[in-house]
């Protein structure tokens, strides 16, 4: 029988701990258990028939290790083999006449996967599959991926399974005491992403002790519309006389399991430190109480590797700035490849309250399927929010969806029948929330009738994939009120009936909508508050936009949604500004604040100078802006800037300024360089750069805040760098000096094991790029260190290295 | 592989030692604390996200002698002596590392307190595990002293922290999260519980190997880069030339 057939109506029933009775048998402390396969059959043999013996349906093989890291090719494939072998036999020898089932099981490879770890994703799916591969070969019933503590891990290794056989997937991870896993997943993240990915029961297992694993079973029990497996420790364990011991029996096991089952775990077992006596308890305990239905929860959620947002409650928001549309300065850190602009304005909009990032990086001169990938993985390194991949490139949108930890959202699908079958297996495969827009091949209906029916027609199409209903938010398209008067109107009720009759969620990019007309925030929050009246369940939109925020926060408020009007008190301070400019700005005296290059008070420096050294970064954009009106931005800069930079350096230098005090400087000087720049690009002249510098912190290194400071510094005194990133290799360097023929170069390590990667870097710049100066940096280098290794120059802080690079272009 | 028995302690972040802000000035490269007002606010907002992203985590073994072969007669010399060996390791958890390079893009001035905030926290943490054995000496790290930093991967192998607590080395010898810290002690039966000569945290500037450490006894204030001082082997507070 198929597993899936026989849990549909009964509860099935797990083995218990493998390696702590091995460990009892005589298993050698260092030994690998997996070789006792063919080592000892006889014990493994015996192990696993006691457990069929005790009651288990599904008996895991000896093989949560076996992997490509750990074995050789032949060695892999005799274990898995004999593994497989051992299991049968048992269950053929036990007298148990139940249900038998052979699991496959699969543990962690023990590799902490980037952006964290160094470990490649794909690589981590080249591991599992090759041991899927094998055991699918064998003949197992279905693939058992256990103890899992990072929510990527666990989807390499269920894309591994899926794509390397078609045997039902069980998935259990392993969660800490405070009810998430080690990278931070929930259990109702782990629910999300794991269903999306299709697996057939979720749960958890290990780490604690029954009684401990109650807010994680709630969690999945709540959550989960396929079987919940659960299969806890014998308790905690702790250390006596040099043995390992537990502090829950196989009475009180199978009490609080027999609980549990009651309350809808329909798969049980144990883990570490339980026995064939733990089970028993537990089947005896469990076998006449009827198994709580599994029911659908339709839920409709996207999540991160962190945490879900679920859609139809509260309205979702999806920040849209991270768009090349409209927005000049983004598209050319596109074409830049200036990943550090794009994760800014990410960071920002978190900052503002946002839900979901868009993500859309589709320009025509750059290769989309890569950009969008590095994005998404870098966006993900740093921001803990659910993304929307949007695009219209496929080869893009499934290589995203491939490396996306999580349940993401997809933007989009429409009615068109071609990419309906271009996207539905896409959300098939990877799971994801689709945005369904109501257009099909004879473009965007006018009558909200028509959008209803193309609506329904993507309904029908996708339960054809078997995408359910919950994956499924309806984008009814917001067209441009200025060119059509009912163009809203009609937006909106198509809205209100695929939320209320289809029973569908819906989304909106809301901006459209004010196209063409003045204060067009006016418009669009307006339209905005009308679209949550009639049921939208999320707008793409953007967080900057205080009058947007109002609208949000007030609609939250006066729908009974945000207790104690806690959320609108907590954020006013967010959006209580208006963001509109009065229309015609000129003759105003707004400009009289008396900003001024003036020194005041008695320290001899003026405004901006003063804010600059005291680190103030609002004041600083403020008080240039307002210099900005009457002086030339080059004397700005050459005039106050600079000076105050100096004056940062020296106190630095002399030890009456420290490095965060010279860090919010530098932030400071920043954000007056922002200003500057603005005027400079609406004057049309460019600014000056004092030369190139590629900076880099070496191979095999991955600190990079010294580096950081470095860069900042020098960008504040006006060099364009190029900066690398952290464990570069030094060809990589190399080739951004010569593509830039950059003067200078400035590499940096911290570890004593990665200066020998900085001495080859240097090399092989000598041989290149022989004009390069190289300075290097880092705790652990010295004077000495750094002649060793042939550098032309040694900073022993950040402002050494700006004074060095500063002379060596000024000669 | 282990002979030994791993153990793992998770602690409330609130439970740990009160932070020491002078400590965490100090590992961002200030000698004094500063008293200006964007100092102390930059320093506010740090505290404030602590509390949140910390999640203190210990695994250990229990040994009845060095559970790995070593020639350090720095460490020899702490645990002589001793009738049990702890080694352990300890982090405050992946969060920290997420949001330090999320203030790298937008507030590097952020990224490095709380990176300093890190490193204290993570100390702060060993001592809490420390201080729960009767009897301990000192604490003796992989990279500190004659103890080779290559002492990781004997730690890793004994202790096995990935799959324990999460922390895992690379090629080059770094723990990810970056605030982990590993370390050995002795335990001697029946001593009144007192630190060694050097302090609970073990650290003896005449042992060390970071002759430049502005922090060293006795050196006043050679440059203006502070070097890790305690535990080598956790990520040392930057310097500006890192």
């Amino acid at each position: 029988m198929d597993i899936r057939e026989y849990i549909k109506d009964r509860i099935l029933y797990l083995d218990g701990g493998m390696g702590t009775m091995l460990q009892e048998r005589g298993l050698q402390p260092g030994e690998l258990p997996e070789r006792w396969n063919v080592l000892h059959p006889d014990i493994i043999i015996d192990v696993h028939k006691a457990y069929y013996d005790a009651g288990s349906n599904v008996v895991s093989t000896n093989t949560f290790g076996a992997n490509s890291l750990k074995f050789s090719d032949e060695e892999l494939e005799s274990y898995i083999r004999a593994a497989v072998e051992n299991v049968r036999k048992a269950a053929s020898l036990s007298e148990g006449t139940q249900e038998k089932f052979v699991a496959l099981d699969i543990g962690p490879i023990g590799k902490l996967l980037k952006p964290y770890g160094d470990y490649d994703f794909e690589d981590a799916v080249s591991v599992y599959a090759k041991t899927v591969r094998i055991g699918a070969s064998c003949g197992v019933d279905l693939i058992f991926i256990e103890t899992m503590n990072d929510s990527y891990d666990t989807k390499a290794a269920v894309l591994a399974a899926k794509e390397n056989s078609d045997l039902p997937v069980f998935v259990s991870n392993a969660y800490s005491e405070d009810g998430k896993l080690m990278t931070g997943a929930t259990p109702s993240a782990m629910v999300a992403m794991l269903e999306g990915l299709g697996v057939d029961a979720v749960g958890a297992n290990c780490s604690l002790g029954p009684a401990q694993l109650k807010g994680v079973v709630d969690g999945y029990l709540e959550n989960a519309s396929v079987p919940v497996l659960l299969k806890p420790n014998a308790g905690l364990p702790r250390t006596e006389n040099g043995k390992t011991v537990f502090d829950v029996f196989p009475e009180e096991f199978s009490d609080l399991m027999a609980e549990y089952v009651k309350d809808g775990v329909r798969i049980a077992g144990g883990c570490c430190g339980t026995t064939p006596e733990y089970i028993a308890a537990t089947v005896s305990k469990t076998r006449t109480v009827t198994p709580v239905p599994v029911v659908p929860k339709n839920k409709t959620v996207i999540s991160s590797y962190t945490h879900t947002v679920e859609f139809g409650k509260s309205p979702i928001l999806i920040g849209e700035r991270i768009n090349p549309t409209g927005k000049k300065k983004f598209k050319e850190a596109l074409r830049e490849h200036d990943i550090e602009h794009i994760l800014s304005v990410g960071i920002a909009q978190q900052d503002r309250g946002a839900h979901v990032l868009d993500v859309n990086v589709g320009i025509p001169e750059i290769d989309e399927p890569a950009l969008l990938t590095e994005v998404v993985y870098e966006l993900q390194a740093i921001i803990d929010l659910p993304l929307q991949i949007d695009t219209t490139d496929v080869v893009a949108m499934e290589r995203a969806l491939r490396r996306y930890n999580g349940k993401a959202m997809i933007n989009s699908v429409n009615g068109k029948e071609d990419v309906m079958n271009e996207i539905f297996p896409l959300v098939k495969k990877y799971g994801g929330l689709v945005v369904c827009l109501t257009l099909d091949e004879e473009g965007i209906p006018d009558t909200a009738e028509r959008r209803i029916e193309i609506a329904r027609k993507i309904i029908a199409r996708a339960e054809e994939y078997g995408i359910a209903r919950k994956d499924l938010i309806f984008d009814t398209l917001a067209m441009t009120v200025s060119a059509d008067d009912k163009a809203a109107l009609a937006t909106l009720d198509a809205l209100d009936y695929i939320r209320h009759e289809l029973g569908c969620n819906t989304s909106l990019g809301v901006s459209n909508v004010s196209f063409g007309l003045p204060q067009r925030e006016i418009i669009t929050s307006s339209f905005f508050l009308m679209a949550m009246t009639r049921g939208l369940s999320a707008a793409i939109m953007n967080p900057n936009s205080n009058e947007m925020m109002k609208v949000y926060y007030s609609f939250k408020t006066l729908m009974g949604i945000d207790e104690s009007c806690g959320d609108y008190i907590a954020n006013i301070d967010k959006f209580a500004v208006s963001t509109l400019t009065a229309p015609s700005a000129s003759g105003t005296a707004s400009g009289a604040s008396g900003a001024s290059a003036a020194p005041a008070a008695d320290d001899g420096l003026s405004e901006l100078q003063r804010a600059i050294v005291k680190g103030m970064k609002e004041q600083a954009a403020k008080i240039t802006a307002e210099l900005l009106k009457d002086t030339d931005p080059l004397e700005i800069v050459s005039e106050q800037i600079i000076p105050a930079l100096d004056i940062v350096g020296k106190g630095f230098e002399a030890k009456t300024m420290y490095l965060p005090q010279l860090l919010m400087s530098a932030e400071a000087s920043q954000f007056a360089f922002e200003q500057i720049k603005k005027k400079v690009a609406e004057s049309g002249t460019s600014g000056q750069s004092k030369g190139k510098f590629v900076i880099a912190t070496v191979k095999g290194d991955i600190h990079d805040i010294g580096k950081n400071i470095v860069k900042l510094i020098l960008e504040n005194y006006g060099f364009d760098v190029i900066d690398l990133g952290r464990d570069v290799p030094p060809e990589t360097v190399v080739d951004a000096v010569v593509a830039h023929h950059a003067p200078l170069c400035g590499l940096s390590a911290l570890m004593t094991t990665t200066v020998p990667a900085m001495e080859e870097t240097i090399k092989l710049l000598r041989k290149e790029a022989p004009w390069c100066k190289v300075c290097v940096g880092g705790a652990v280098l010295t004077q000495e260190y750094a002649d060793m290794i042939g550098a032309d120059f040694y900073g022993k802080d950040a402002m050494a290295t700006v004074r060095y690079a500063v002379s060596a272009v000024d000669n | 592989m282990s002979s030994f028995n791993i153990d793992v302690r998770q602690y409330d972040a609130s439970g740990l030692p009160s932070i020491d802000v002078k400590e965490v000035w100090r590992y961002s490269g200030c000698r004094s604390i500063p008293e200006d007002q964007p100092s102390l606010d930059l320093m506010d907002s740090m505290l404030k996200e602590y509390g949140s992203i910390a999640r203190p985590r210990v695994c250990f073994a229990r040994c009845d002698r060095m559970p790995f072969e070593t020639d350090s007669k720095g460490l020899a010399r702490v645990i002589s002596g001793s009738d049990e060996v702890i080694v352990f390791a300890a982090t405050v958890g992946i969060e920290f590392d997420r949001v330090i390079n999320r203030f790298k893009k937008v507030a590097p001035s952020k990224a490095l307190i709380l990176q300093a905030l890190g490193a204290e926290r993570v100390e702060a943490l060993c001592d809490l595990f420390c201080s729960e054995f009767e009897g301990r000496t000192s604490r003796y790290s992989p990279g500190y002293g004659d103890l080779p930093l290559t002492t990781q991967r004997d730690v890793f192998a004994l202790l096995q922290c990935e799959s324990k607590i999460g922390i895992s080395l690379n090629e080059s010898l770094l723990m990810t999260p970056s605030k982990s810290v590993t370390a050995i002690f002795g335990i001697r039966h029946g001593d009144v519980n007192k630190d060694g000569a050097s302090g609970v945290r073990g650290h003896n500037c005449a042992e060390c190997g970071l002759l430049e450490c502005e922090f060293r006894d006795g050196s006043e204030n050679r440059d203006s880069s502070p070097a890790s001082d305690v535990s080598p082997n956790s990520e040392p507070s930057p310097n500006g030339g890192d």
